[in-house]
This record gives C-alpha cells, sequence and structure tokens, in this order.
C-alpha cells in the first residue's frame, strides 16, 4: 500500500519571521499582503486574539496594540529562502516529490518497514525545525485528499503533536467524520451550500454519497474527489510548473489622490513592475487592463472603472505596455473622484519562445528587448528601480505604505543578522 | 574560449585550467544549513571575534559544550561559548567585563557560529545598515 504526506508550515510567514528576530516571539504578529491592506499570516497569539485571516489592518490596529503585537509587511524574499530551505530538507524522505506551494508540499512516501509513518512524520518535524525554525505539520493518507484532510485534523489537535497518519487507520470513518464538507481540499463554497442543502455535511457523507448523484451534481471533478476520500488516486503528481493566467500589480495608495499626474506616474511604476514580472516569467502579454477604485471604506462618492486594452502584437517590452497603460488611464480618469487604489494586469499570457515572430517591427523589437535586457539587468544588480521608464510624479501619495519591513536577512549582505 | 571560432592551435593550460577558487565552498559547503550575521561590540573578543565580525553560522541540532553559538535571550540576539556545567546551561562570553548567563527553557539556539571573518581595511560597504 502506497501514502501520500502533505507536510504544511504552520503560519509560514509569521514563523520565518520569528527565525530570525527573537523581539517578534511571544507576542501577537501578523504579516500583512503586499500593499499592507490584509491580514495575511498570524501567530498563534494573534489567532488567540481573533484576528481573522484577511482582516483589513485598520480594523485590528487597536486590537492589536492593546495587546503589544506587532504588524509586519512582506518580506517575500525572505520566505522565498526559507521556503528552499524547508522543503529541500524534506528530499530525504522521498524522490517524488511536488512542490505545492510556498508553505506546503506533497511526498509519495517509500515503503519502509523501518519506521511507521507517525515517527516518518516527527522526523519530518524535527529537521524542518533544526534547519529553518518553522513548525510543520504532517498528514498522511492513501490520496492527497485524504493527506490534505489529515494535515487539516493534525494542526487542530493538540493530542496529534503535528502528525496524523489516517492511512489503513480504524479512526478513518471518525476522522472524516469530522471533517465539514467545505473543508474537504478542491471543494469550493458553492459545491459545499449545494452538498449541505442535500444532507451531505461532512467529509465522511461525500465519501459514502452515491457516484451517480455526484456526477450529475458536480462533474467529473466531485466523482474525482469521493474517488479520493475512498482511498483511490485520482488527483495526480503534477511536477513541472503551470503557466501563469494572469499578472497583476496594484496599490493602495497612502492618501487617496484626484491629481492626474500623480496617477500616471503610480501607472507608469505598475507598468514597470508588471512587465518585469512578465520578462522574469519569460511571457509575453496580449491583453493590458488599468483599473481605478475610490476608497470603499469611505463615505465618499464612489468610483471605479477599468478599460482593456489589445497588446498586438503581443509583447513583453515596458516601452510599448506603457503607452497603452496610460491611454487606458486616461479613458478611466475623473477629476471629480479620489482614487484611493489602482493597478495594471496583463491577460493572454505566452511564453515568449512559442509566441509567433514579428511580421513588421521586428527590427525594433530586437532592440527593445535588448534595452530590456539590459535594464532588467543594471536592476537586479543596483536594486530596484536603478534604472526605469516612467513619468515623473508630483507627489508620493501612490508609494507603498510599507508598515514595518524586515530585513533580507538572507538576501542582503547589508542587511543580515546583527548580534552582539 | 570559443575553441570553434579559433584558428590556432589551442593553448596546452587551457584544458588544465579548472574555476577559480570560491571561498563559499570553503566557509559555506551547505548552503542549506548555513546563515549569516554581523557581530557587533566586544563581548567575544578574547575568542578573537571582533566588533563588525561577519559570522557564518550553521543551524543543526546539537551544540556541545564549547561551541560558540548565536542564542536569543530575552529578545536580544547574543553570540557566546555554549557551556554545559553540572547539568545546566550557560551563555559564556569571552570578555571578563561580561557576565554569563544561565539559560532557561525560554532560550532559544540559533546556531553555531563556525567561522568569523575579520575584514581589515574598514571599508564602508562591508558594515551593516540596519540592526
Amino acid at each position: 500500500m502506497s501514502a501520500i504526506a502533505v507536510v504544511d508550515a504552520d503560519n509560514f510567514y509569521a514563523s520565518a519571521e520569528r527565525t530570525f528576530d527573537p523581539a517578534l516571539h511571544n507576542r501577537p504578529l501578523i504579516v500583512l499582503s503586499n500593499n499592507d491592506g490584509c491580514v495575511v499570516s498570524r501567530s498563534p497569539e494573534a489567532k488567540l486574539l481573533g484576528i481573522p485571516m484577511g482582516a483589513p489592518v485598520f480594523q485590528i490596529r487597536r486590537l492589536l496594540d492593546r495587546n503589544n503585537g506587532l504588524a509586519l509587511s512582506s518580506n517575500y524574499s525572505l520566505y522565498a529562502d526559507m521556503s528552499w530551505r524547508f522543503q529541500t530538507a524534506l528530499e530525504d524522505f522521498s524522490p517524488d516529490i511536488e512542490h505545492y506551494s510556498v508553505d506546503e508540499l506533497f511526498l509519495k512516501m517509500p515503503l519502509s518497514c523501518l519506521r511507521t509513518l507517525s515517527e516518518t512524520g516527527r522526523e519530518m518535524r524535527r529537521q524542518v525545525r533544526a534547519l529553518t525554525g518553522i513548525p510543520v505539520s504532517v498528514g498522511f493518507g492513501e490520496t492527497k485528499t485524504l493527506a490534505k484532510l489529515a494535515v487539516e485534523l493534525a494542526k487542530k489537535s493538540r493530542k496529534a503533536g503535528g502528525v496524523l497518519d489516517l492511512t489503513g487507520s480504524p479512526y478513518q470513518e471518525e476522522a472524516l467524520s469530522r471533517v465539514a464538507v467545505g473543508d474537504v481540499w478542491n471543494v469550493g463554497p458553492r459545491y459545499a451550500a449545494m452538498l449541505e442543502r442535500n444532507g451531505i455535511k461532512t467529509a465522511l457523507d461525500l465519501r459514502d454519497a452515491s457516484d451517480e448523484w455526484i456526477r450529475k451534481r458536480m462533474t467529473v471533478v466531485g466523482a474525482r474527489i469521493v474517488q479520493e476520500l475512498r482511498g483511490v488516486q485520482c488527483i495526480p503528481f503534477i511536477q513541472t510548473p503551470k503557466v501563469k493566467q494572469q499578472l497583476c500589480v496594484s496599490r493602495s495608495f497612502g492618501a487617496a489622490t484626484d491629481d492626474l499626474q500623480d496617477l500616471r506616474a503610480a501607472v507608469a511604476f505598475f507598468t514597470s513592475r508588471v512587465a518585469e514580472k512578465l520578462r522574469e516569467h519569460r511571457l509575453l502579454a496580449g491583453e493590458l487592463t488599468v483599473f481605478v477604485h475610490t476608497d470603499r471604506f469611505k463615505d465618499v462618492p464612489q468610483y471605479a472603472a477599468s478599460r482593456s486594452l489589445t497588446v498586438a502584437p503581443k509583447s513583453d517590452s515596458t516601452l510599448e505596455l506603457m503607452p497603452l497603460a496610460l491611454k487606458g488611464l486616461n479613458q478611466v480618469f475623473r477629476e471629480d473622484h479620489e482614487i484611493r487604489k489602482a493597478g495594471v494586469i496583463l491577460n493572454e499570457l505566452e511564453l515568449a519562445d512559442s509566441a509567433p515572430r514579428r511580421l513588421w517591427d521586428a527590427a525594433l523589437y530586437e532592440i527593445h528587448k535588448r534595452l530590456m535586457d539590459t535594464m532588467d539587468a543594471l536592476n537586479a544588480k543596483f536594486g530596484k528601480d536603478a534604472l526605469k521608464c516612467g513619468v515623473f510624479p508630483n507627489s508620493g501619495a501612490w508609494k507603498t505604505r510599507f508598515e514595518r519591513k524586515s530585513p533580507s536577512y538572507t538576501a542582503d549582505w547589508r542587511q543580515i543578522m546583527t548580534a552582539h | 574560449m570559443d575553441l570553434h571560432n579559433y584558428t590556432g592551435f589551442p593553448s596546452a593550460s587551457e584544458e588544465h585550467r579548472r574555476p577559480t577558487l570560491n571561498l563559499h565552498t570553503l566557509l559555506a559547503p551547505r548552503p542549506l544549513y548555513t546563515f549569516f550575521a554581523r557581530h557587533t561590540g566586544d563581548a567575544m573578543v578574547e575568542a578573537n571575534i571582533f566588533d563588525g565580525d561577519l559570522l557564518v553560522i550553521e543551524r543543526a541540532g546539537d551544540y556541545s559544550h564549547g561551541h560558540i553559538v548565536l542564542a536569543f535571550v530575552d529578545g536580544q540576539r547574543l553570540v557566546r561559548r555554549f557551556e554545559r556545567r553540572e547539568g545546566r546551561l550557560f551563555l559564556c562570553p569571552a570578555n571578563s567585563r561580561y557576565g554569563e548567563i544561565e539559560l532557561d527553557e525560554e532560550a532559544q539556539i540559533f546556531g553555531k557560529v563556525v567561522h568569523s571573518v575579520t575584514h581589515h581595511l574598514r571599508i564602508k560597504q562591508h558594515l551593516p545598515t540596519v540592526s
């Protein structure tokens, strides 16, 4: 019998921050999304305060202050480094690994008579903890879906100590009966509501549902989930990274603005960033969307608008995307509204290597490509925005409000830890 | 050298050339385990660890009597010698002006210092900008 393990880091961002900074221990700590808007990670102390995931920071600011809590901006380069360490540490346990997300991976567990899966899980925890300081939980099941269910239960149960093996377990039915159907992996909120209306409330109910009924109501997707709950592997390991569907760069402004020049500068900045991302992933974009909206939490006249423009031929050149973005902005701009948030989204993405060659402007595009390569290389060497294509701002209203970002402990020699 | 476009005889030395020594392979051969820190202050001068030194730190489970470690104590990062005496654990300075600290369960050891690198030209770019 084969087993699948899922290893999931506990409060990954908050835990990664704590590895480097003892001043963050034993107090509520939250990490905010990249424009400092919402809570994306919480320490156990912050969870105890009742701070929900996704809460806008202004709603929880006072609660946090009263309890000596701290909010940090996301430090993505740090999390990427710690993710690499934690996921690499687990390569000793299996040759078959699916890196599912920054803080979660699946392993196909080889058969072993030397130790039980629970012992292996505890060893995984110990190793990741030793290498990274980050606590992880481990779940085992016959399928990915059962493993995910096991890891969620492992996180909730104090007794489990962060490890739960559901393979061939006499408690499997009991475990399934304790998980709400909406918490089963791949069951979205709409299917969950439909299932509950039809009396299917737990994972156990779903496992024992009629195949025909499920196939009719939830198509083959639902049928696969049910099979997985019964221990039949239907969701394959994915080894290759998927092509991204969409890239977006947006920010909430520190202060709302109705100044077109400020907005032009902001949109130029977003376009530069998103085009950088595009080139980093070796993609071309076929559509560019600019959006703006007013402050939704404030009692002001509300306005929201977006404009999508075709990028033809598909491009990754900041110089070609920029005029489109500014044109889009001109079309959505209204003088009488203070804009609080804006962004640029790229769609219809295609791998640059598989895109057709340009019929005209090919020579000009070659020049753009060399210029972009040079710009990206200079920015990599001298820091972001050393060189940029842009529009000058009147003020800095559009700049990211950084709450407080931790140092790049692992990525910049000038920011490594200090110790006395 | 691009040998396809080279029309003369290849230099005999070329085939013996190997990559230039890279200090990382010596000081930090196990990147997965390795972190870096900057030492400040004079608590460890008698162990030849000076203000501004670069510390190469390895994280690994076990710490033995005599290891120099980076420890988290009372919200601070400290570099000290780890000592085990009569079943008790201590962090000991290498400077008589500092006292030793007994470790309790609250304290955590981040890793052990495997190298310290002293810079002798006082070039600013090597110094930390954050504390």
